[in-house]
């Protein structure tokens, strides 16, 4: 239930009204991690009546010195960085110095350590033709088995089309 | 996860093993200005993922990424999953190009994939600025997802 915190006060206001029927269509949606640090958990539900929660900008990030956002693809990833209190965005390929993206391919040696990725996986692989080749892996990631019964959120009632506006989708998880 | 020699290895390793490559990688770049470079814990982490993902495949990834040291706890907030046709909004200033009420459709043709959804721009006048991703509040969302290309 992080969700709240990052919409802005005026809105967060409006939407008070409806969080009745929030609350209670996703009573049981809880992290795993239930022993993590004070710090370090969403706080949301608990903030008190005057406090305007923190917001969310590229500008300005919930934590630390700066954003880094993994593009991570079915045929390329990429990542971009920008620091807290500046507007500029850098993206960059993983392991080189293009603004572009690199494969998403992955060797990995006969013991399964970590070899190389990117261009350099493939073109590893293909000059030597050992170890263990990857690609298009993230097309197995959605069919169901992938996530195992641990790693999916459960709801003890599906949430209603208020709750559902109500938050942002990019913090479902 | 059959690798290209045949040999089987868990898919939870080889997202794990990406995001730790790509994470040291994000690190050392962009910690190249600073006196004591960068770490993970300094940084707020974003993944973008598909929005047509379960939320399997979402948790999956958090575990990965736990995996992969960019956060401490698996719930931690330092990481933020982003739905991609989101993402692609907020990059190309979608308030621009629509008005509030505006349907419009994002179609994302990748080097692997053509995703399509279909959103809405939310009203929200009191705001100034557009970028934030939560005045975009996806109404019908509806997402296809291909393999056009890619042999599995």
């Amino acid at each position: 239930m992080g969700c709240l915190s990052y919409l802005p006060p005026s809105r967060r206001a409006r939407e008070a009204q409806g969080s009745r029927a929030v609350n209670s269509s996703m009573p049981k949606r809880k992290l795993e991690s239930s022993g993590s640090s004070a710090s370090d958990q969403p706080t949301c539900a608990r903030l008190p009546p005057g406090a305007s929660p923190p917001r969310m900008s590229l500008a300005a990030p919930a934590h630390g010195a700066g954003t880094v956002a993994i593009d991570f693809g079915t045929a390329g990833t990429g990542f971009a960085y920008s620091f807290s209190g500046s507007d500029d965005i850098e993206s960059k390929e993983p392991g080189g110095q293009e603004a572009r993206k690199t494969l998403t391919n992955l060797l990995l040696d006969d013991n399964g350590n970590f070899k190389s990725f990117g261009f350099r996986a493939r073109r590893d692989y293909f000059e030597n033709q050992s170890g263990a080749f990857f690609a298009n892996y993230k097309m197995v990631l959605n069919e169901s088995s992938a996530g195992g019964p641990q790693a999916s959120v459960r709801l003890s009632s599906p949430p209603s089309l208020a709750a559902a506006r109500s938050f942002p989708t990019s913090c479902h998880r | 996860m059959k690798a290209l020699n045949g040999t089987s290895w868990p898919l939870l390793d080889i997202v794990t093993k990406t995001l730790d490559y790509v994470k040291t990688e994000a690190l050392k770049e962009a910690g190249r200005s600073l006196p004591y470079g960068l770490q993970a814990e300094d940084v707020q982490w974003v993944l973008t993922v598909p929005a047509i993902w379960k939320d399997g495949a979402k948790g999956f990834m958090r575990k990965a990424a736990h995996r992969a040291g960019l956060i401490k706890e698996e719930g931690s907030r330092r990481l933020v999953l982003a739905l991609e046709p989101e993402s692609a909004c907020v990059a190309c200033d979608v308030h621009k190009l629509a008005k509030p009420g505006d349907p419009f459709m994002v179609l994302d043709c990748g080097g692997g994939t053509v995703d399509i959804t279909m959103n809405t721009c939310a009203p929200s006048p009191e705001l100034p600025r557009a970028l934030e991703p939560e005045r975009l509040v996806p109404r019908a969302s509806q997402a296809a997802q291909r393999e056009p290309f890619a042999p599995r």
